[in-house]
């Protein structure tokens, strides 16, 4: 998904973006933070949802620079990007990617709190596809906009729409 | 095949939309015909977190599920569950938790015990969520097993006959924790049976809290003091009928034993019962031992938290319950 939105923004010359994070955006930062495989050994033994390890290092990435937008695609990079618009005021997009089922929606540690907390919290909502969209409808009660990857167009849209009602 | 209402399964939720949306999923996928049972919802949300969470849920469309709104701050289980059975149509009311997910022969399975045993309260098998048994690992959790009949009936899983909970006057709205407890023993008090349903299967949500959050959490228990004193056959239960299990008899002795070392040495054996527990809540392997040894800290504060909170509730209630 990140890639094809990636390919997709450069297609489209990727203007406007230049200041603004998104997980994998062409004419944008990108932030692929790396986990720490040992720690989340640890901690998954100890039952907590992995990736972990990458929400300190993503809001560590965020601080590094003055962006206008996050993009997140994961609940995990969403709450990280969460934590950055406490600070900074700037507006959170999340896309799932994943579909949901009731076996993985609080299968771990922290995974039900940062799902819950990344959809109820995040600026604007995004599903992937149609089946995420359905399956976020039944297990999460919400109906976040299908936004397909390659349609750079309609991201532009609403990055500019939604940082337009930060500023108005 | 549509007929009239054989059981109503009632619902009290607070705080827990996602978890109760589940649970109506999961509702959603029973085998017993849809026209055989109705499901009521009693509530403190918003009026868009009931849009969204109940009465989108097509459960709401097929007109199986009414929801009954009350003013947030107003509710309490015992209070929202004798509204819920109050409004409901059947002649049989289950219960369930809004942190619990029924397997789908759920109804079926305690319709046909009720069936089997007519006039009885009727429990079913309640069992950690299957899905959240990686959260089992974690120090501090909140979780329930039941293997019918126990002896505390919870409304995690229990079908009553309609007209045994209007002979009884329904829950106890003055009882902060244990009212469940409560009902089945007035209901045995007047000649009602409990029968196993161990086919009744629901799966109760693994949730893990901080040290100062399962804290929290188990504030309430304190409130079991009342329980007692209402019931004071109840403590044929307890382990020298005063102290609510087996934990709180050793946490009291860790807490014995170590204020009395100071002046005699020997009374440090008070705690080792309490030690010896903690080192195998996680097995007897190198590995488990680790883990415990390293909880033991932790477990110590909340079970001495526990027992505290239980010695003001003795004040309180003006009935010893440890």
């Amino acid at each position: 998904m990140t890639r094809e939105l990636r390919v997709a923004l450069l297609d489209a010359g990727g203007g406007g973006h230049a200041r603004m994070l998104a997980a994998s955006f062409p004419g944008a930062t990108v932030i692929e933070p790396k986990g720490v495989p040992a720690v989340e050994r640890l901690l998954g033994k100890r039952g907590f949802t992995p990736g972990l390890t990458h929400v300190p290092a993503t809001l560590a990435a965020l601080a590094t620079e003055d962006f206008d937008l996050a993009h997140a695609f994961s609940p995990l990079d969403a709450v990280a990007a969460l934590a950055w618009r406490r600070r900074s005021g700037r507006p959170v997009v999340l896309t799932l990617t994943e579909r949901l089922r009731r076996e993985n929606v609080a299968d771990r540690r922290l995974r039900l709190w940062s799902l819950a907390r990344a959809v109820e919290e995040s600026d604007a909502l995004l599903s992937a596809d149609e089946g995420v969209r359905a399956s976020a409808g039944r297990w999460l009660a919400v109906a976040p906009t299908v936004l397909a990857g390659n349609d750079a167009a309609a991201h532009e849209h609403l990055y500019r729409d939604l940082l337009a009602r930060r500023s108005g | 095949v549509e007929g009239p209402i054989a059981v109503s399964v009632v619902v009290a939720s607070h705080g827990r939309q996602l978890r109760l949306r589940w649970l109506l999923n999961a509702l959603e996928e029973q085998t017993l015909e849809r026209g055989r049972w109705d499901l009521v919802v009693v509530h403190d949300y918003d009026a868009d977190t009931a849009r969204r969470v109940i009465e989108g849920h097509p459960l709401s469309a097929a007109g199986t599920l009414r929801h009954v709104a009350i003013e947030p701050g107003t509710g309490s289980p015992s209070r929202q569950r004798n509204i819920g059975w109050q409004a409901a149509l059947g002649g049989l009311i289950a219960f369930t938790d809004d942190d619990c997910r029924p397997e789908p022969e759920w109804l079926e399975a305690l319709l046909a015990a009720a069936g089997r045993s007519p006039g009885a309260v009727v429990q079913g098998r309640t069992r950690a969520e299957p899905y959240e048994r990686e959260i089992l690992n974690a120090p501090h959790v909140r979780t329930l097993w039941i293997d019918p009949v126990g002896p505390y009936a919870q409304t995690a899983n229990i079908l009553y006959p309609r007209d045994l909970l209007e002979r009884l006057g329904g829950f106890d709205e003055r009882a902060i924790a244990g009212e469940d407890v409560g009902l089945s023993l007035r209901a045995r008090a007047a000649g009602a049976a409990i029968a196993a349903a161990p086919d009744a299967v629901v799966n109760h949500a693994v949730e893990s809290h901080t040290l100062p959050g399962i804290l929290r959490q188990n504030l309430k228990w304190r409130h079991l003091a009342y329980l007692a004193k209402r019931h004071p056959e109840i403590r044929r239960e307890f382990p020298l009928r005063i102290f609510w299990d087996s934990d709180h008899l050793l946490t009291t002795g860790l807490v014995a034993g170590l204020a009395a070392a100071r002046r005699h040495p020997v009374a440090v054996a008070l705690a080792l019962p309490w030690v010896r527990r903690s080192l195998g809540r996680r097995g007897v392997h190198a590995r488990g031992r680790a883990v415990a040894l390293a909880e033991m800290p932790g477990q110590a504060v909340r079970q001495v938290a526990e027992v505290a909170g239980m010695a003001a509730g003795s004040v309180r209630h003006r009935t010893l319950l440890l």
